[in-house]
């Protein structure tokens, strides 16, 4: 009665999303009133049918896959020796500094970031007229309005999801366990390899899922550094709305992307937990 | 003589436990659990970890609910009723101390919960505090104080509530060697005063038996012996406890007449009956060493290895079936290694008959 | 970390590219904040507060500024209310991790799709007011936020005094209030500000929801960049750098951002 009291906020809120992606599937049966914002029936699978017949989605679906796959590796190679740096230096004032600095990065929000981005990378922006200045290009480098401005921006915001997440993981491995693989006689850079990165690897795999859905996610990034040119799975369901009008339409892509996504993600929750199975540091969490 | 009569004719003790069971799963914390306890008395629960004397003292406050069994204090039966309304109180293991709030305010709070008049708290937090020397310490925060000090605040926050069962659980493990023997001295000295009924979870036998009016053995969720600490120590009921409380040799064997014959050992004189499948239990202090020759010898054998342990040397003696363990004065010409030597009873009353 | 010359140098040099790379957009829009001239251009010009002026009287702005923290003073607190009974739960009851699974699901799921989801939602439930769709809306998407921080607070919480405040007549809510609580500060306060800075961030779901009149700054942002090319946005991504720093601060002093990693 009393634990029933404590839930109750919890599940109006469970219900609230239930909802909402329950609605969301039954939108894609209905079908868009022509000139209105509102939709009506009859009930039909005519819109799953169409999504599921026509291939024009394939591609963006492919390339958005690949895409956040490309960003999430790249985004573990640079972030894992920041994590391995501030996780291990001696320098408390070198591990608060860096901390701050991503931590601030990530709260300072999606919007300045993606907007600084647009101010460096355009074609008369900070990088093109330093280089242009610098004698060492004739013509400005376009680089924002294709996919490499785009990620670039990406990366930048996923950095600090992941190496938050790491620097944790990293930290919880006993310096004990270090200590004694050099007592035992082995290099640093050994002992680096055989005991603290497969210890870290959960951790990894943990950032690496988060660093995925994000970037699967991505809509504000490729709709303000893209300008149109980048098609994503979230801006092509965006332009369903909000260019051809078509919600139900819409809502099918998204319940495509929806179910694409979480096995996406199911797979790396599955290898996430094989590594803990295999690297657990026993307790340490 | 355990519990004491009622004006009223019915008796009843500090505390009573009867058939008190606790399961997680298919696995049983504590089986069929029963004592009875004497006001002011003080029972400590011994053994080893993972025997169920925490999750016993956590059924006594009120944070385990038992699957069967009775709980009375002072004859009311406290089963059914959650912590805040049982008559314990907890010195918890690490101590618990609330971090946010000063050592005053951590010893207030039992008395502000029972909606006690603020000028009485004052009084009774500044006696509490006086009782466990801490009065200059009121305005600290827990994490200002040493480890000794911290205990004692834990030890004035239930005191000040004026328990009828005072539960403490491993409360000196924290505390280095010198600090925890005079804590245990203190903590004994102040119980006695006070008279209050009190159970002391702890895995140390020394400890047990520098506090206790009684112990309880506990091993694998069941109570092996409950008694006075000399009858723990002098007539252990199992072979686990025998071997708890450093009883190190315990042989099998097969009485003949009055004598226990163990084979590739020797022949001890028997002080009980020993049905067959009985132990004879022997600790090392109740063995001496004597010549090879020497009539009272039950066992001859070789000294192999020899630990000092304060005034006393424990050496093993190597006999073909096996070793012995014998504790021997220190003093010059103490056996050395490799030396043959004989093995005797010190006092024939300290052997001890262990059914199986 | 004991390392050669050569590891010494390879490790400073990663480190400055790295941090160059993370602070060059926010420091940039600072920089560029506070240039007079309307479009980028080297060598830099006079310096002004012209476009701070301009973001502070703008009639797009302004609107949204507001709407944006009346969204947020009402969301984060709702948020917490939600989130706190919830991580007791969750740290308490048996089998509850598919309740946090659940709740975590609009992060995990592309915001855009939960974002239509609401719309959806709300369009049958004939939700017409932009104001109560983002108030509800943002309100379910920041609350694993602020979930994951008390979470982690639980998780490092010793359980053993609350339990003595029961053992000294203190009821469970008296506990919780008196006991619990206050060692849950820090995870409430690191919640309080993951949910602000993600209900007035959000730009995916908010987008959603919004309409002509009731539009949150980011959308506003968004409009302005597509429409014109001034540092307008700069200036209020300045102002928005700014909060981000003052919660660092808060952060680093109350809870520590060393702690705040080791339980996140």
């Amino acid at each position: 009665m009393k634990r029933n009291l404590v839930a109750l906020p919890a599940m109006v809120v469970l219900a609230v999303l239930a909802g909402a992606y329950g609605s969301f599937f039954a939108t894609g049966l209905l079908r868009q009133v022509p000139g209105t914002a509102s939709v009506a029936g009859p009930l039909s699978l005519d819109n799953y049918l169409r999504f599921l017949a026509g291939g024009g989605q394939v591609p963006v679906f492919l390339d958005t896959f690949g895409f956040a796959v490309l960003l999430t590796l790249i985004t573990a190679l640079i972030g894992y020796p920041l994590a391995y740096f501030i996780a291990r230096t001696e320098s408390r004032f070198l591990r608060v500094f860096f901390l701050a600095v991503l931590v601030a990065t990530f709260l300072s929000g999606s919007v300045t970031r993606a907007y600084g981005w647009m101010v460096i990378l355009g074609n008369r922006g900070l990088l093109n007229s330093l280089l242009l200045n610098a004698g060492l290009i004739e013509q400005p480098f376009r680089i924002l309005y294709r996919q490499l401005g785009v990620g670039i921006a990406l990366v930048h915001f996923l950095l600090p999801f992941f190496v938050l997440t790491v620097v944790g993981g990293i930290r919880n491995v006993p310096r004990a366990l270090e200590e004694a693989s050099r007592d035992l006689g082995c290099g640093p850079a050994r002992t680096f390899m055989r005991v603290t990165l497969p210890l870290s690897l959960p951790a990894v795999a943990e950032g690496m899922a988060l660093s995925l859905a994000l970037a699967l996610s991505a809509f504000l990034f490729p709709l303000m550094l893209g300008g149109g040119r980048v098609r994503l799975v979230a801006n092509y369901i965006y332009d369903q709305i909000f260019v051809a009008f078509d919600i139900p339409f819409a809502a099918v892509v998204s319940a495509g992307f929806l179910v694409c996504s979480c096995a996406a993600l199911l797979v790396m929750a599955g290898l996430q937990r094989l590594l803990l199975r295999r690297f657990a540091t026993g307790g340490l969490t | 003589m355990i519990g004491e009569k009622e004006p009223g004719g019915i008796s009843a003790a500090g505390l009573e436990v009867s058939g008190l069971t606790k399961h997680y799963g298919a696995h049983a914390a504590i089986q069929q659990i029963g004592f009875r306890l004497e006001r002011g008395a003080l029972l400590t629960l011994l053994g080893p970890s993972g025997c169920g004397k925490t999750t016993l003292l956590r059924a006594i406050g009120g944070f385990v609910a038992a699957d069967a069994g009775r709980i009375l204090v002072e004859g009311q039966d406290i089963g059914a009723l959650p912590p805040e309304r049982r008559p314990t109180a907890t010195v918890f293991q690490g101590y618990a101390l609330f971090p946010h709030m000063s050592v005053a305010a951590n010893v207030a709070y039992g008395l502000k919960m029972q909606r006690i008049p603020r000028a009485e708290i004052a009084g009774r937090v500044r006696d509490a505090l006086a009782a466990v020397q801490l009065s200059a310490m009121a305005e600290r925060m827990p994490s200002q104080l040493s480890g000794g000090q911290q205990q004692r605040v834990a030890l004035a926050r239930c005191l000040v509530v004026r328990p009828r069962i005072l539960l403490l659980d491993e409360p000196f493990s924290a505390l280095d060697r010198n600090l925890r023997e005079e804590m245990q001295v203190e903590l004994r000295k102040l119980q006695q005063r006070l008279g209050i009924t009190t159970v002391v979870v702890t895995h140390d036998q020394q400890e047990a038996f520098i506090l206790s009016d009684w112990v309880a053995v506990m091993n694998a969720g069941r109570l092996h012996q409950f008694d006075r600490p000399a009858g723990v120590y002098d007539a252990p009921a199992t072979r686990f406890v025998a071997s708890f409380t450093g009883m190190t040799n315990l042989l099998e064997g097969q009485a003949e007449g009055q004598e226990f014959v163990v084979p590739g050992i020797g022949r001890f004189p028997l002080p009980a009956a020993a049905p067959p499948g009985s132990l004879l239990g022997l600790r090392p202090g109740a063995l001496r060493l004597v010549e090879p020759g020497d009539p009272a010898a039950c066992a001859v054998g070789e000294v192999g290895f020899v630990a000092m342990t304060g005034a006393e040397a424990l050496c093993e003696i190597a006999c073909p079936g096996g070793a012995l363990q014998v504790a021997v004065p220190r003093r010059p010409g103490a056996p050395v290694t490799g030396a043959r030597v004989g093995v005797a009873l010190a006092e024939p009353s300290q052997a001890v008959v262990l059914a199986a | 970390m004991r390392r050669g010359p050569l590891g010494r140098a390879l490790w400073t040099l990663y480190l400055a590219l790295v941090m160059g790379f993370l602070l060059a957009p926010v420091l940039f829009v600072v920089f560029y904040s506070f240039n007079d001239a309307t479009m980028f251009r080297l060598p830099v010009g006079a310096l002004s507060l012209r476009w701070y002026r301009a973001f502070f009287d703008s009639d797009q702005f302004q609107p949204a500024l507001r709407a944006t923290l009346v969204i947020a003073a009402i969301v984060v607190p709702a948020t917490l209310l939600v989130a706190l009974p919830t991580a007791h739960l969750m740290a308490r009851g048996k089998g509850q991790a598919w309740l946090g699974a659940a709740l975590t699901a609009p992060v995990v799921v592309p915001g855009v799709v939960t974002g239509i989801a609401f719309l959806g939602l709300f369009g049958m439930l004939g939700v017409g007011d932009a104001m109560t769709r983002l108030t509800i809306g943002l309100s379910v998407f920041c609350l694993p936020f602020s979930l994951r921080a008390l979470n982690a607070s639980y998780a490092g919480l010793d359980r053993r005094p609350e339990e003595a405040a029961r053992d000294l007549g203190a009821t469970p809510l008296r506990a919780y209030w008196g006991v619990t609580l206050p060692q849950l500060k820090a995870g409430v306060l690191a919640g309080a500000i993951f949910a602000f800075v993600e209900a007035t961030d959000n730009f995916s779901i908010a987008v959603f929801l919004a309409d002509t009149r009731t539009r949150t700054l980011p959308i506003a942002a968004y409009e302005h960049v597509r429409d014109f090319d001034d540092p307008t946005v700069a200036a209020m991504a300045t102002v928005l750098t700014l909060v981000a720093l003052v919660f660092v601060l808060v952060l680093e002093k109350v809870i520590g951002l060393e702690k705040l990693i080791r339980h996140g």
